[in-house]
């Protein structure tokens, strides 16, 4: 998932430098924020997600099986 | 004969007699654990968004500065058979640009480098059009708009003006720009 949102940021990139060479000024904000938006879910993915063999204790997450 | 050093058990036959000084395992140094791969990824996602956010930022600063250019005189212009072109340089030293005399006698002149990738264009007598070699791009001789190929965009246009029988360019801009897109 990481990597697919990497991508599209690597494409969202691209099109600002054609849309700027170009002289296209107003889709540059909302490709801006597209990428902001990427980089948001991309934060959140990391601080948040866990895998599912893992649970939440008072020290942090520890393997199901290591207890 | 010296001992090639071939897989990886030869590796740490060879460096053996270093860990003490050096202890360090090959294994462990190329272990990447999930999480620092997830941190990497989330580097690189902010470092395309930081690139994203300063490319718009340049381009918006770069869109409220309006450029001057000065008059240059374009050598050779007048004695400039029709349907041929020449090339010059404008506004600066290495701004190649290329001045076209269509059939009709009109003058147009547009920066040399291909929207593409920035090969040089040169005007083709015979198709009367401007035509990139590198990727077989095309454009028109009269607008710089892009006929075929993978130009994403029309060529620079320089505006030329005739001053008592002499040709001058007077200024360069974007033909997107012109064309109020």
């Amino acid at each position: 998932m990481l990597v697919m949102i990497n991508i599209a940021q690597l494409w969202i990139l691209a099109a600002t430098v054609e849309a700027a060479l170009a002289r296209r000024y107003s889709v540059l904000l909302p490709l801006v924020i597209s990428s902001a938006v990427c980089f948001a879910i991309t934060l959140s993915i990391i601080k948040w997600w866990r895998p599912a063999s893992r649970r939440k204790t008072s020290s942090g997450y520890v393997r199901d099986n290591s207890e | 004969m010296s001992k090639i050093i071939s897989d990886e058990h030869d590796v740490h036959a060879a460096t053996a007699p270093y860990q003490a000084d050096f202890p360090y395992e090959r294994d462990e140094e190329a272990q990447v654990t999930r999480r620092e791969f997830c941190n990497f990824l989330g580097l690189t996602s902010a470092a395309l968004f930081v690139g994203t956010g300063g490319f718009a930022a340049k381009a918006a600063l770069d869109a409220r500065t309006t450029e001057s250019f000065s008059a240059a005189h374009v050598a050779g212009a007048e004695t400039l058979a029709p349907n041929s072109a020449l090339n010059f340089n404008y506004p600066a030293a290495n701004d190649s640009a290329i001045l076209i005399r269509t059939a009709d006698g009109a003058y147009h002149a547009y920066g040399q480098k291909c929207t593409h990738l920035s090969c040089p264009v040169y005007y083709s007598p015979d198709h009367q059009r401007l035509e990139c070699p590198c990727h077989e791009g095309a454009f028109d001789a009269s607008t710089g708009a892009v006929l075929y190929g993978p130009p994403p965009r029309p060529l620079d246009v320089i505006e030329v003006e005739t001053r008592e029988g002499q040709v001058w360019a007077v200024s360069r801009k974007p033909a997107a720009e012109e064309n109020g897109s």
